[in-house]
């Protein structure tokens, strides 16, 4: 028991010390850049087309950041290769 | 009992809360709380303080690991534009189902909370809670159920490699991709989803590769420890989905093959296939898996209609799946055997004797079961139309026919259902 007790103290503090620790980070948004480097050949529509609308519909307008985290999760759902990955955020995160 | 599982809920939180504050206070307490314990024995129920305690510090150190690898990436890359933030997501359901025995009223949802770490590494987690309203033969049962879908976290190793660690979903087209309802084209799980177990916890690597400029090949070996922990429930199991995606024709085309380290070390191997076509908006679909309980497939089409008037046009659905389920032999020969040893005059044994699918006469299966569905203990046929009314993306209205018979025992069964799925994304 004291062990879990111990060991739950240092997880909290180690959360809570990274929560802080990020707090200061200064977080505001920079400018895009004009020129989008093209990392993929491949057109993000197309992969949309081809590999989105597989299971659902084009879905509603949602912030940028908010849908860099979706992506993400869709890149591991749709098992999407790196280019189409790319070319998919450079298509729906511009 | 639903007024007993939230009082269930709230003690543990206020449990685990004291604990929090004797720890703050620097009393460390060298039995757990005397309070907490005492109403636990007020309901009777036993509890293993000491798993509880292992999942809350391993979900402590997750979140910890988590909170630092972020903190890490963003001190290291300043100049970089606006970072990603989470995501609250997930569906509501709420369908009502009707049949001859009765009928039931189930209200589910399912939150997901999708949290970015670093660069490209995601930490995420589902759960989903169900409320459900049974009438049948004049009775009427109430149930409330939780469930912990997954809670993993997702980081690319390489190009071709993302790690998966914690509870996931296992590689299948159904389970990870198609079972969320506001997804599915018909309101029932397939017979296929009680073949193989929905989740699992341990190790996953996902991956694609590009074989060529219109062709990916997919890959998501995995391997899953034995635990009994009511959350992270999962067998010890190994195996993996390789898949090949034709991007230009539609075309997806998956073998998974699995097995199962322990009781009785059976394979599981299974094959589905998607097939679009995109200029008619029609999708075929199929799957097929066979284990050491029998085997089962499921095929469907789909219509969203593409013209029309404006509330037809990308709204309106039309979808139908035929579904067989055979279960095997050696569960025919162990059911006999347990006949034979039971007897046939002891009314209360074969009132018991449920699974004995032979001799007996048996049900039509339940149509619920969640998303990992449930393999039917006799072999049935199964017919289900659904007619999908779409909003708009992620906001649908379903009605369902659906009619299942069971050949070897001359029964069958029809089942309608309509509902409402709604995905909301915040």
């Amino acid at each position: 028991m004291r062990k879990h007790t111990a060991f739950l103290v240092v997880a909290t503090m180690l959360f809570f010390a990274s929560v802080a620790l990020s707090q200061n980070i200064q977080k505001t948004a920079l400018p895009v850049p004009t020129q989008i480097k093209q990392i993929s050949a491949v057109d993000g529509d197309t992969v949309w087309k081809q590999q989105c609308s597989r299971c659902h519909l084009a879905p509603g307008a949602i912030s940028k950041a908010k849908m860099m985290t979706v992506n993400r999760h869709m890149r591991d759902v749709a098992q999407l290769t790196y280019e189409d990955y790319q070319a998919l955020k450079e298509f729906l995160e511009r | 009992m639903f007024q007993n599982k939230i009082k269930e809920v709230l003690l543990t939180i206020r449990g685990f809360n004291e604990k929090i504050i004797l720890v703050a206070r620097g009393e460390i307490p060298t039995q757990p709380s005397l309070i907490y314990n005492e109403k636990v024995k007020e309901e009777g129920k036993v509890r293993k303080e000491g798993n509880r305690f292992k999942i809350m510090s391993l979900a402590f150190v997750l979140m910890a690991s988590v909170s630092l690898a972020a903190a890490q990436d963003s001190s290291r890359s300043p100049q970089e534009t606006l970072s990603a933030s989470p995501v609250f997501t997930g569906f509501i359901t709420q369908s009502n189902i009707f049949s001859e025995h009765g009928e039931k009223h189930i209200f589910d949802a399912n939150p997901v909370l999708l949290i970015p770490v670093g660069k490209e590494g995601l930490f995420l987690t589902e759960w989903e809670l169900g409320y459900g309203v049974r009438r049948e033969n004049g009775t009427v049962e109430k149930e409330f159920e939780y469930e912990l879908e997954y809670l993993q976290f997702d980081q690319p190793f390489s190009k071709r490699f993302t790690g998966v660690f914690g509870k996931f979903l296992t590689p299948g087209m159904w389970n990870e991709r198609l079972h969320p309802s506001w997804i599915k084209k018909t309101p029932d799980a397939p017979f296929t989803a009680g073949l193989l177990p929905g989740s699992g916890t341990g190790l996953m690597l996902r991956g694609a590769l590009p074989l060529s400029s219109t062709v990916n090949l997919t890959y998501s070996p995995f391997f899953t420890v034995a635990t009994e922990n009511k959350y992270l429930s999962s067998k010890r199991m190994t195996g993996g989905r390789i898949g090949t995606f034709f991007k230009k024709e539609g075309i997806d085309l998956g073998f998974l093959a699995a097995r199962l380290l322990e009781n009785e070390r059976t394979n599981i191997y299974g094959v589905d296939l998607t097939y679009q076509l995109r200029d008619s908006a029609l999708d075929l679909r199929s799957e097929y898996y066979r284990s050491y309980d029998g085997s089962a497939y499921w095929t469907e089409v789909a219509k969203l209609f593409k013209n029309g008037p404006w509330f037809i046009k990308r709204r309106l659905e039309l979808a139908a799946r035929f579904e067989q389920s055979f279960v095997s032999a050696a569960d025919h020969r162990e059911a006999e055997a347990e006949e034979r040893d039971h007897g046939h005059n002891d009314e209360n044994e074969m009132e018991e004797e449920k699974d004995d699918h032979h001799g007996e006469e048996p049900e039509v299966h339940s149509e619920e079961g969640g998303h990992h569905g449930v393999f039917p203990e006799a072999d049935t046929d199964r017919f289900v139309g659904t007619v999908n009314y779409y909003f708009r993306d992620g906001f649908k209205l379903y009605l369902s026919f659906g009619r299942e018979i069971l050949p070897g025992a001359n029964k069958q069964k029809n089942v309608w259902n309509f509902g409402l799925a709604f995905r909301f994304l915040k």
